[in-house]
């Protein structure tokens, strides 16, 4: 009746697939060749681990004074810069909008978007740094071009997203352009834009105690100049403060998020 | 109706917009204070353009002739760390990813400590995880792999925690069912099936079509197959 005993198998190998695993496997062993890892040296490194770690702890916040003051700066940093990215992605996003605005319009936003996106904050910082000096503005302006990049591309997308029925109602009524934007567009995106910006400030508070390493102010320089002296347990001590930090953003942009769900 | 017309309508709960006001009120409080005490050096900034055209003037012409002996090598070295450190990255988030999956994992104490090593390694940056393994192995490869490597199981971990838990569970509950199919057929317990087929297989082409349906079907091997078959075929003679 049947075609009893098929020796078709349910999983047939895939020639092509496994070459590639096992170029992937040549190449990563290749690259793994590169990192001079040696047996001596891992065990060298493991005990230079136990040292670091037996100096790095008991923590040593008596300079907490240092402490506070590249806390705050940093805080400040990552306060105003993610204002700023979020004015200036607002009419840029807006502008990007391929759904409401025409290709010349929206190409050249986007281009000044990829551009402030394609480096790192830090490689953007040391641009600044020379630009402004060392200093806190040469972190917020580093951080501005950083949020508005990544702010933007998020915003644009939620633009292009929205519900076109709604605009042509209110463009039905002969509505300006203002008004299509401030009844139809943003009530459809506001609640994603909160989001969007509460995660940028997240990030931009991250990035903002990194910064410091290039001198663009913030904890980092403190960080790196106590990491280079080798006051070890004062480095335990930015490193806890700074894990603090960055879970009680990510606590509060939780809270923000629930605000504003709707 | 003019009551109905009167009364005013509003989106949003009391609640909601005290919510909403106090979110706003301490955005606009943190921005303001920021600015009024960040410590800004204004002729630094009156400045910025000559130091920007300085530095535009620099950049250009790009000197190329570095490239060979000063930009190749540590080029070539980042892509080794990006791949090597992904590698590793992928394989240190999947045990605790599981761990964190609360679906597979049904042990809230271990779910909550691999949350918190994966809050942890995500809150630690790159860059001072680097401080750290140079401290370690020195200045070199090895370091930048290992920072990229602890760093980056913070957000494989989490969404690959989450994938797990969104995970379909009928596709699970179906490899299940698989498994104990299987564990039947290895036993020869070919009679099994037969009260499942005399209440859904009718005449021959319904047997067959089951029959093609069930070899088709993903993830049957052959001792399952040939089990079911032989069933099938000896009912479907009973039913001739």
């Amino acid at each position: 009746v049947a075609r009893t005993g098929s020796n078709r198998s349910a999983f047939p190998p895939d020639w092509w697939a496994r070459g590639a695993w096992l170029l992937l496997l040549v190449y990563l062993l290749y690259a793994a060749s590169h990192l001079e890892l040696t047996p001596a040296r891992f065990a060298a490194g493991l005990e230079h681990g136990a040292k670091f770690l037996a100096r790095l702890f008991p923590p040593d916040f008596r300079r907490w004074e240092l402490l506070v003051k590249g806390m705050v700066e940093s805080l400040q940093i990552a306060i105003v810069a993610s204002a700023l990215g979020t004015l200036l992605s607002l009419p840029l996003a807006l502008l990007a909008a391929r759904n409401l605005m025409p290709v010349w319009a929206s190409w050249p936003a986007r281009a000044v978007m990829v551009v402030c996106r394609s480096f790192h904050p830090v490689i953007v910082a040391i641009l600044f740094v020379k630009a402004v000096g060392f200093g806190a503005l040469a972190g917020i302006l580093a951080l501005t071009v950083a949020s508005v990049g990544f702010l933007g591309k998020l915003m644009t997308e939620a633009i292009e997203e929205i519900s076109l029925k709604q605009v042509e109602a209110v463009r039905a009524t002969g509505a300006p352009f203002a008004s299509v934007v401030t009844y139809a567009v943003v009530p459809q995106v506001f609640s994603r834009f909160v989001g969007f910006a509460s995660y940028e400030t997240d990030a931009n508070l991250r990035n903002s105690t990194m910064i410091g390493i290039v001198g663009a102010g913030g904890i980092g320089g403190t960080l790196f100049a106590a990491f280079q002296r080798f006051d070890f347990d004062f480095v335990c001590a930015i490193v806890l403060t700074i894990i603090a930090l960055i879970m009680a953003g990510e606590v509060l942009t939780v809270q923000v998020k629930k605000a504003f769900k709707a | 109706l003019s009551a109905a017309l009167e009364r005013e309508w509003r989106r949003f709960t009391p609640a909601e917009r005290i919510g909403r006001f106090v979110v706003y009120f301490c955005v606009v409080a943190a921005v303001v204070a920021s600015l009024r005490t960040v410590e800004v050096i204004p002729e630094f900034l009156y400045d910025a353009p000559e130091q920007i055209g300085d530095m535009l003037r620099r950049m250009w012409p790009v000197a190329w002739q570095h490239y060979p002996e000063g930009v190749h090598a540590p080029l070539v070295d980042s892509l080794h760390i990006a791949t090597l450190g992904t590698v590793l990255a992928v394989l240190m988030a999947v045990p605790v990813a599981f761990l964190a999956a609360k679906n597979v994992t049904p042990q809230p104490a271990l779910n909550y400590l691999a949350k918190l090593v994966l809050v942890a390694a995500r809150s630690v940056n790159t860059l001072i995880w680097a401080l750290f393994f140079v401290a370690v192995f020195g200045p070199g490869s090895l370091a930048g792999t290992l920072a990229i490597a602890f760093h980056s199981i913070g957000f494989t971990g989490k969404l690959l925690g989450e994938a797990l838990e969104e995970s379909n569970r009928g596709t699970i509950e179906a490899l299940d069912i698989n498994t104990k199919v299987h564990m039947v057929a290895d036993e020869d317990h070919s009679d099994m099936f037969e009260p499942i087929f005399d209440k859904y297989v009718v005449d021959e082409r319904t047997a067959q079509a089951v029959i093609r349906a069930a070899q088709d079907s993903l993830a049957i091997d052959r001792a399952y197959r040939s089990a079911l078959a032989t069933a099938m075929s000896e009912i479907s003679e009973k039913a001739a």
